[in-house]
């Protein structure tokens, strides 16, 4: 399970649409969505274990860079094209990784 | 027990009901068997960590309440939508739910028959509009009469969902330069105002972005981080007031612990964030499955609508306008504050209504997104004035509605940004000359 987290500054409207776009995104470019799961958590305690991937903004995303895992950072919350531009590869990099191809 | 006993006993459970709106959506979205089940599970779960955080904050905010009544004998409500709407979960929360999935209904109605195609996707404000109108009127003309109020509350949740969006359609397409999105979200009175106004007192040329903010300030962005220092303050000068009021041993019994009075602020002052914190985290499971259905459904039945999105979707467009806008909007805050309690308002009811506190995430996200509508039409004045007019409106307005919602006695916490401050007044207005 390759576990995603959705940041935004609270948690709830900016990073709900981040979510859906990534599941849309990710389901659009054949993946099961049984392999991977996207939540929804705020800044203030985005900082967490177990995480494989970050979609913000570069506003927080400045402050996840250090975690040593992919932060992908995006201006326009609501573009599916933008998201898909910055997201398919490192989920790639992920799933050759985990050993999931 | 009869079977219709057991349904009745089922639907009278807000967690149920929502947990039900998330079981339609997941099913209806075709999602696998094991999603349906955690989903909705979910969600149940969501709104019972609601009712959790809501006593944390409670139990966090009550010595506040009690010092500044004994320190500066004054009353003051925190305006913070969050806590408001879990409060009322616990009496209300069967209409609430009701109206909040009625409500997407009525959206989808009008943008599907009006040239008004709007679909409104900021899931925890319809929450929080379904909450305030269940309340509003559910207290004065609707008294006692469930069926009209649901259907009268879900009619004006639905028309603000597309009315406030299309309020701020003119404006957003300045701002992101196409016609992608508009704002879904509750503050768009003063959005509108703050890009309206900011063309007679400044100039695009000027904006915002050509400015350098120090690094140190970032901190501020963090909404819970900002509302715990801020709570803090608070609690240190209501602190003071009260030792000097009343000493320092009657403090400690206030705040029920032998610590020293400063270490116990900042204990409070945090819990208080951390109870938020909580609340977020119930909103959140309610609307991770609710929201993408709707927008599914939205997407089938209305294709051509035009999305309302939450506000932070503007801010990459304009950071530092965010910043100045928050900045302008404590200080527009504050001066509301000093107009309440000097009008009495510290009584409970003043002359315009009662003491509104500060709260961080309103400022923030409200008077934030004022100032990218200012900066939009009237460059960095623009910025600040749209700023300044939002922490001076939303307060006024929260000042006023709190008067009539009150009544609740939702332990002095109370709703905030301007459109629910509108909706709110106007809904206690009528209300008043109906009943």
């Amino acid at each position: 399970m390759i576990k995603i987290l959705a940041i935004c500054g609270m948690g709830l409207g900016s990073g709900l649409l981040v979510k859906m776009g990534v599941e849309r995104v990710l389901k659009r470019n054949g993946f099961d969505e049984r392999e991977f799961s996207v939540d929804v958590g705020d800044i203030s305690t985005a900082r967490q274990v177990g995480i494989d991937m970050y979609v913000t903004t570069e506003e927080f995303g400045k402050q996840l860079r250090d975690l040593g895992v992919p932060v992908v950072e995006v201006f326009n919350l609501f573009n599916e094209q933008e998201i898909e531009d910055k997201l398919i590869e490192p989920y790639k990099e992920i799933r050759k990784k985990k050993g999931m191809e | 027990m009869s079977i219709l006993d057991i349904i009745v006993q089922l639907l009278s459970k807000p967690a149920i009901l929502v947990g039900i709106i998330a079981l339609v959506g997941l099913i209806a979205q075709k999602k696998p068997f094991e999603h349906v089940v955690s989903g909705t599970l979910k969600t149940v779960i969501g709104f019972i960590i609601l009712g959790g955080g809501a006593g944390i904050v409670i139990g966090a905010i009550t010595p506040l309440g009690t010092l500044l009544q004994d320190g500066f004998n004054l009353q003051g409500a925190l305006p913070v939508n969050e806590v408001f709407v879990a409060l009322a979960q616990q009496k209300l929360g069967q209409s609430i739910s009701i109206v909040f999935a009625l409500a997407f209904i009525v959206n989808l109605l009008i943008a599907r028959f009006t040239p008004w195609k709007y679909i409104f996707l900021t899931g925890h404000h319809i929450l929080f509009m379904a909450t305030l109108t269940v309340g509003m009127l559910g207290l004065t003309v609707l008294q006692g009469n469930q069926t009209v109020l649901i259907i009268v509350a879900s009619l004006v949740t639905g028309f603000s969902m597309v009315f406030f969006p299309a309020l701020s359609a003119p404006f957003m397409e300045k701002i992101i330069g196409s016609k992608d999105f508009v704002m879904g979200h509750f503050g768009t009175t003063t959005y509108a105002l703050s890009g309206w106004l900011g063309r007679f007192v400044g100039d695009p040329k000027d904006s915002t972005e050509n400015i350098k903010f120090p690094g140190w300030i970032g901190f501020m962005r963090e909404p819970l981080i900002a509302m715990g220092v801020v709570m803090w303050i608070i609690y240190i000068i209501a602190s003071i007031a009260g030792l000097a009021a009343v000493g320092s041993d009657q403090v400690a019994t206030i705040f029920g612990s032998t610590d020293v009075w400063w270490l116990s602020s900042f204990i409070q002052a945090l819990t208080f964030a951390g109870g938020i914190g909580v609340i977020l985290l119930g909103v959140r499971m309610i609307l991770a499955d609710i929201v993408p259905a709707f927008r599914g459904f939205a997407e089938k039945i209305v294709p051509e609508a035009r999305p309302a999105l939450d506000c932070p979707t503007v801010f990459p467009y304009a950071q530092n306008a965010v910043l100045l806008g928050y900045i302008a909007s404590i200080v527009g805050g504050l001066v509301a504050l000093v107009i309440q309690i000097a009008t009495g308002g510290g009584s409970g009811a003043g002359l315009v209504g009662a003491v509104i506190l500060p709260s961080m995430i309103i400022h923030f996200f409200v008077g934030g997104t004022a100032g990218v509508f200012g900066n939009a039409t009237g460059g960095w004045k623009g910025a600040a004035l749209g700023g300044f007019l939002n922490g001076l409106i939303f307060t006024l307005l929260a000042g006023t509605a709190y008067v009539a919602l009150g009544q609740l006695g939702f332990s002095n916490s109370t709703f905030g940004d301007t459109d629910f401050g509108v909706i709110g007044n106007l809904l206690a207005f009528l209300g008043s000359i109906l009943k």
